[in-house]
């Protein structure tokens, strides 16, 4: 790493952290939006978002938004370090 | 009932711990209106934005969290239109980060590769099976060492990763066996399980597979360290059962040539005290004492095989 990404990387936010009842009023800056039945729905194409496994999740059950849109994660330990590593260990299991 | 008894009073630590938290925290400057929250953002870099409920009337607070240097922000309080003047800067926050953690899921992604030496180190000497529990358990003790986690927290993160392991068909006590392992450090460069593969493998004439299977039943068996838990478990029960250990320790490829008795959080000290206490009076074994101040832990090594 240079000295000057390392220096960014200082003064970069390391974390974007939500609580659950406020994802309501935020995700509108992100494009998104919480249905009235509590799932996320993009608001450009106004489809539900769904995990990597196309799944829908209500926001009492994602313990993340992964970026890429916005795609929830399972609230579930494992689940997110799975989704967010790259190690790919999980698959050869 | 030992079980049920845990998970209430971690649940109680847990409730107890987040006042605690609030209130180890440090309040730095506040925007109630427009401009003063605009400055807020442009003006000072934050590491963390938390989007969380503040005191009636306050847009964001800066608030040092855990050390690291955190904007809150309201975004019931801050008119709509304020708020989506600012999306790029927030667009640009979830794109940097990755994504956004949920509630109390804070702390995991930048832990998630930030374990990658030890992972490494241990990657093609741990059974297949585990290597998700173990990546699991590693990014745990991460998060535990970088935040001041409620124990509720740690026993319920827990109970999901060894869930997880048991819903595949596989023991989840074994998963658990391995988190504490990881936590207390066992598989670090230069200790236990790393010291285990020099003499074996590297030096040894076992194969890799061999190791494997040997590191495998270390991890089923648990025969070195007794876990302390604070409740449910007294002085005399940490005795026996470490007791226990040092019988068959010795027997195990590759042996330690020690027992150790873990514990973590001061209220697992007396209970360790109380263990060394017994195992002076009713044993020969030379012991010594180490402690890790930065998370509260201490370790009694009971030394079974002076060479």
């Amino acid at each position: 790493m240079t000295d000057l990404e390392s220096s960014r990387r200082t003064t970069m936010p390391t974390e974007l952290v939500a609580d659950r009842d406020m994802l309501e009023s935020f995700l509108p800056v992100l494009g998104a939006e919480v249905t009235d039945d509590e799932y996320i729905r993009d608001l450009d194409s106004g489809e539900i978002l769904t995990t990597e496994d196309g799944e829908r999740l209500t926001i009492d059950e994602i313990g993340y938004l992964k970026h890429g849109s916005v795609v929830p994660v399972e609230d579930d330990f494992s689940a997110i370090v799975s989704e967010l590593s790259d190690r790919n260990i999980r698959q050869e299991e | 009932m030992e079980d049920i008894y845990s998970a209430f009073s971690a649940v109680a630590d847990s409730l107890l711990s987040s006042r605690k938290e609030d209130d180890d925290s440090k309040y730095g400057p506040v925007a109630r209106k427009e401009h003063e929250f605009n400055n807020l953002l442009e003006e000072q870099d934050f590491e963390n934005y938390f989007i969380s409920r503040l005191p009636a009337g306050r847009y964001a607070t800066a608030k040092e969290i855990d050390g690291v240097k955190t904007l809150l922000i309201d975004t019931e309080t801050i008119p709509k239109s304020v708020l989506m003047e600012h999306s790029g800067k927030f667009e640009q926050a979830f794109e940097q980060m990755g994504g956004i953690a949920i509630g109390n899921r804070s702390g995991i992604a930048p832990a998630v590769d930030s374990v990658d030496e030890v992972y490494k180190l241990n990657e093609g000497r741990i059974p297949t099976q585990l290597l998700s529990v173990f990546e699991d358990s590693l990014v745990l003790r991460s998060v535990e060492r970088r935040k001041n986690l409620s124990r509720g927290t740690v026993y319920d993160w827990r109970g999901e990763i060894s869930s997880n392991y048991s819903s595949s068909g596989h023991d989840p006590q074994v998963a658990q066996n391995l988190i504490s392992l990881c936590s207390t450090g066992y598989f670090d460069e230069k200790d236990v399980f790393d010291q285990m593969y020099i003499e074996l493998v590297q030096d040894g004439s076992h194969s890799i597979q061999e190791y494997k299977n040997i590191v495998g039943d270390y991890i089923k068996e648990n025969p070195f360290a007794v876990f302390v838990k604070a409740q449910g478990m007294s002085g005399r029960d940490v005795y026996h059962m470490a007791k226990g250990k040092t019988e068959d320790i010795d027997r195990y490829p590759a042996s330690p040539g020690f027992v150790e008795i873990c514990g973590k959080g001061q209220e697992t000290h007396p209970i360790i005290d109380d263990a060394r206490d017994l195992l002076s009076e009713n044993c020969d074994f030379d012991m010594t004492t180490r402690r890790n101040r930065t998370i509260d832990q201490k370790i009694l090594r009971i030394i079974t095989d002076p060479s």
